[in-house]
């Protein structure tokens, strides 16, 4: 399983960053192949290539604002495979918004 | 960055808003807001947009104004924990207050916060700050965080 992401909040100092290992820790626990984009107060972080995007089985977008390069995700989110929530959602209940991102794939 | 003047924990405290008054007060007295009546307003401003309970007992109430001197992350574990809002009810015995200032914020500063907020996640970490018994053993486990920072630098 692969999964990108991508992650942003308002303030951008922490819900980012946790949302960023939030997400991270849970697809580790699964062994899955996990990369997270940030978005926040130290500008872009961890960004994502064209192929790592394509690569992915799903896309998972914890983000309270527009973020930047939303382009990139256009031929993912055709396929109806992006999950969009916001930031606190994932850091609250992480396996089960993973749980939700998987069965896009059903 | 870590500061031990910002670092308590048993601290009788039972609402929100006398958590965030409580640091609040402790920043101004580090020399670290400009307005501290302006600081808090913000604060409040942003728990009435979105409660910032992340769960898992901890809430991160942040302010981004300029009535920030220099950026700060405070923790203040409580004595008993205590319902954070009416939204979320959620019972908090941790809170972790951020302070940024609008412009010219240093990205070490931005870096430290990001990192302590990365290790709330982690259930192991927040075992062992929960049981800190002093506000010395909370510092010394917190200010690990920054040391670690330190070291990549180099």
């Amino acid at each position: 399983m692969k999964i990108v992401g991508v992650t942003a909040c308002i303030t951008g100092v922490a819900h980012t960053y946790m949302a960023q290992e939030a997400i991270e820790q849970e697809c580790k626990k699964r062994g899955y192949d996990i990369k997270v984009e940030t978005q926040g107060g130290m500008g872009i972080d961890n960004e994502l290539s064209e192929e790592e995007i394509a690569a992915a089985d799903v896309v998972i977008m914890a983000v309270a604002i527009g973020i930047e390069g939303e382009e990139r995700f256009e031929e993912k989110e055709d396929a109806g495979r992006i999950l969009t929530l916001n930031p606190a959602e994932v850091i609250r209940d992480p396996a089960a918004i993973i749980d939700k991102a998987i069965s896009l794939l059903k | 960055m870590i500061r031990k003047d910002l670092v308590f924990v048993k601290q009788p405290i039972k609402t929100r808003a006398a958590a965030i008054a409580f640091i609040a007060n402790a920043a101004e007295k580090a020399g670290l807001l400009k307005n501290k009546h302006e600081f808090t307003e913000v604060v409040f401003r942003r728990e009435k947009e979105i409660s910032t309970s992340i769960g898992h007992g901890i809430a991160i109430p942040h302010g981004k104004t300029d009535a920030v001197q220099d950026a700060f992350v405070s923790y203040v574990g409580v004595e008993k924990a205590f319902e954070w809002d009416t939204d979320t009810k959620d019972r908090v015995e941790a809170v972790f207050l951020i302070g940024v200032p609008e412009k010219n914020t240093d990205t070490l500063h931005l870096k430290v916060i990001s990192e302590v907020s990365k290790k709330l996640i982690n259930d192991e970490f927040r075992r062992k700050l929960f049981a800190c018994q002093t506000g010395q053993e909370a510092f010394v486990l917190l200010d690990a965080i920054n040391q670690g920072l330190k070291k990549d630098k180099e």
